[in-house]
């Protein structure tokens, strides 16, 4: 039987033209509409079928289903969406892209994110959307308020605080004044390093007083201006309470944008969007670099059309399309100064500000152990959130783990190379 | 003599095709985990992997997260289980009786155990976010509650939260196989108790109750064993802290998102010897139980 598919197989792919190829995509949002409109395009121009996977919602899950099914050789899937954070993974599994985009078309990403893709000098994972965490907030009650939006942390609890006791008093019960992703999983890991950034700190390796300070601003967030219920929320938890109207401020990605402006969100138009707020001193506002990319598994058998699907996906157009249509940030820098798209969304500008200093996780330097460290980082978070853990206590924990992983690390590749010969 | 043995060689020869499916299905993926959980193992690079002895157990023995993931687990159990026990019970009770539309409610009945997990799960989940769930907001109204509750953020909440859903999922399965016992029990004691007058409290305490036990035991294995080994529930129900964290979801989270095969095949072992141990101890009770009664 396999025998007989194998043959099968072999005879399509050398004497049809049209392969079937498959690709992952994620579901978060207006995600796979858009895929599948792009994908059918391509289709339509190159007479290839293009089969889509879809991803769990959580990027841990994602990247669980993918190393799976990478780390299987397995020859199932041709294209992948991949995280920022996974690049180091994919370097054995994905195949080298630079000779296939011209050193321009290269040249018009922005220039941190190709690092990101970048593994020992070669490109492996296509640019396809950046993500900058951003802070929206409620326009119309800052301004019943006489609010203007916050530029540090300590603004914004004041302000969310006012608010959402005002409000409350006034009949609205339910509405709380800070959301953000609070689940233990990567969306936390996220927000956590942007605390720190913002404090004037960095998490690898660990700036214990800065830390610290991150943590202390954490701990004052439930049930103050947060409900207790943040402990569970995801990307699209998040933007239920706030497409409700239940929040003043939202801690997100910018594809919630859209969603919040479509005709039946009960806050169209009245929300604003800015960059992050940063802590007091000696801060500076800092959004984690988000976003995904594509790339082609080694495994293959399609990999020249898996090549152009993505050169298709990820080209101006498309990124043009997806940004107007659904408010996906575009990777490329000449895209924020487009007419169209600004005049559409008035908040790219934020968008291009924060993609200048945006921070990346230390994905790189834990290499395969990372979604260990993060898993550590959301727990120790969580606790610290919850006051079951002092801040102190929590640097210290995150440290030791990031330590203790961080030398396995740096320990590893010799007794991979033992084994492997 | 010779057509006895031939009768046996043709009675092994049918079980063969079973002993190999099974060998195939169960021993073997056994066996290899064993030997997996001795080894350094990782998801990338399996073949590779370098015998390390007990180095995976050791780690194990002495992680937190480990001992919190053996408690919750059997918590879990020790509140499930007796719960769907007590609630199966006294439905298989009513079910027992005839009354109108009997039918229908058996239907009924076992909607909870239809639905997969999963779907439920998250259907759960829905209906008690703590902003816009539909029970937060039925008891806001009725007044039982002043504010909206964390039902899945909270670690001790989430937890009940937990035990109350897997309730609501498995009581029918109980009451299903209780029923399908009390079914089966002999009319004829009944009957002679009745006309001997004995009151109904005495018949269900000194007939009902003692013929029924050898079902209750196995209804009780099955419950056990499978609250053990809980997984999808929590996965989706809980914020993914270690707090919820139990026995499964820890193994599959180093074999899986940290790709420690070796590492999360010595936890897996640890749980099928919990799960072996916990069996034994209900055998053993269950036939000390039928001597007794004999």
């Amino acid at each position: 039987m396999t025998v007989f598919l194998g043959l099968c197989c072999a005879a399509f792919a050398t004497h049809a033209t049209a392969a079937v190829l498959k690709m992952t995509c994620r579901a978060k949002g207006q995600e796979l509409t858009l895929c599948k409109q792009a994908v059918q395009q391509w289709e339509k121009k190159t007479g290839h079928t293009v089969e889509i996977v879809s991803l769990p919602q959580s990027s841990s899950e994602s990247f669980a289903l993918t190393q799976q099914q990478l780390s299987a050789h397995a020859s199932d899937v041709d294209v992948y969406q991949v995280d920022t954070t996974w690049v180091s993974f994919l370097s054995t599994h994905a195949v080298p892209l630079d000779a296939h985009f011209s050193a321009q078309e290269l040249a018009a990403h922005f220039p941190v994110i190709l690092q990101n893709n970048t593994v020992n000098g070669t490109l492996i994972v296509a640019p396809w959307y950046a993500d900058v965490d951003m802070l929206f907030y409620r326009k119309d009650l800052l301004e019943k308020y006489g609010e203007s939006p916050p530029t540090s942390w300590e603004d914004l609890l004041r302000i969310a605080q006012k608010i959402q006791e005002n409000e409350r008093a006034s009949g609205h019960v339910r509405l709380w004044g800070y959301i953000f992703r609070g689940k233990a999983y990567e969306g936390l890991t996220c927000h956590v390093v942007e605390w720190i950034e913002s404090f004037g700190g960095t998490l690898w390796p660990l700036d214990t007083d800065r830390v610290i300070q991150a943590f202390a601003f954490c701990a004052r967030l439930i049930p103050t201006t947060s409900p207790m219920g943040v402990l569970s929320y995801t990307e699209e938890e998040v933007r239920g309470v706030f497409q409700l109207g239940d929040a003043v401020f939202a801690h997100n990605w910018p594809y919630m944008w859209t969603l919040t402006q479509s005709e039946e969100s009960p806050v169209k138009g009245k929300v604003g969007i800015t960059v992050l707020p940063q802590g007091q001193l000696h801060g500076k506002p800092a959004s984690v670099l988000g976003g995904w990319g594509l790339c082609v598994s080694r495994y293959s058998n399609h990999q020249e059309a898996a090549i152009d699907l993505v050169r298709w996906l990820t080209r101006s157009e498309e990124q043009h399309r997806r940004a107007l249509q659904a408010s996906y940030c575009p990777t490329i820098h000449a895209l924020y100064q487009d007419p169209v798209l600004c005049a559409a969304h008035p908040f790219f500008v934020h968008v291009a500000r924060a993609l200048e200093t945006v921070v990346l996780r230390p994905a790189g330097a834990f290499g395969r152990s990372y979604s260990q460290v993060s898993a550590s980082i959301a727990n120790v978070t969580q606790k610290v959130l919850l006051k079951a853990i002092t801040p102190e206590a929590a640097a210290q924990k995150l440290d030791q783990d990031m330590k203790t992983l961080h030398k396995r690390v740096t320990e590893t590749p010799a007794t991979q190379r033992a084994t492997g010969q | 003599m010779q057509q006895h043995s031939s009768l046996s060689k043709t009675a092994w020869l049918f079980m063969t095709p079973c002993l190999l499916v099974l060998f195939v299905v169960a021993a073997w993926p056994l066996l290899r985990t064993f030997m997996l959980s001795l080894t350094n193992a990782r998801l990338e690079d399996i073949t590779h992997a370098q015998w390390i002895g007990s180095a995976n157990f050791r780690d194990l023995f002495v992680d937190a997260e480990w001992w919190g993931a053996v408690t919750n687990t059997l918590l879990f159990a020790a509140f499930s289980v007796p719960c769907e026990a007590i609630l199966g019970l006294m439905i298989a009770l009513v079910l027992h009786k005839t009354f109108k539309g009997r039918g229908l409610l058996r239907a009924a009945v076992l909607v909870p155990w239809a639905i997969p997990t999963i779907v439920s799960a998250r259907m759960w989940g829905w209906m008690l976010h703590d902003v816009y769930g539909i029970i937060n907001e039925l008891l806001v109204r009725l007044g039982a509650i002043a504010a909206p509750l964390p039902w899945t953020a909270s670690p001790t909440l989430s937890f009940v939260t937990i035990v109350l859903v897997d309730v609501w999922k498995t009581t029918p399965f109980m009451a299903l196989l209780l029923l399908a016992g009390l079914q089966a029990l002999p009319q004829d004691c009944f009957e002679a108790a009745l006309v001997d007058g004995v009151s109904r409290k005495r018949i269900f305490f000194r007939i009902t109750m003692p013929l029924l036990r050898p079902t209750l035991i196995i209804a009780l294995i099955f419950r056990t064993l499978d609250a053990l080994r809980v997984f999808d529930l929590v996965y989706i129900l809980s914020s993914g802290d270690s707090n919820t964290e139990t026995m499964s979801i820890y193994a599959r989270r180093h074999f899986v998102d940290y790709a420690n095969v070796g590492y999360g095949s010595a936890a897996a072992v640890c749980l099928f010897f919990v799960v072996a141990l916990v069996t034994v101890f209900y055998i053993n009770m269950g036939r000390r139980n039928i001597l007794g009664d004999a």
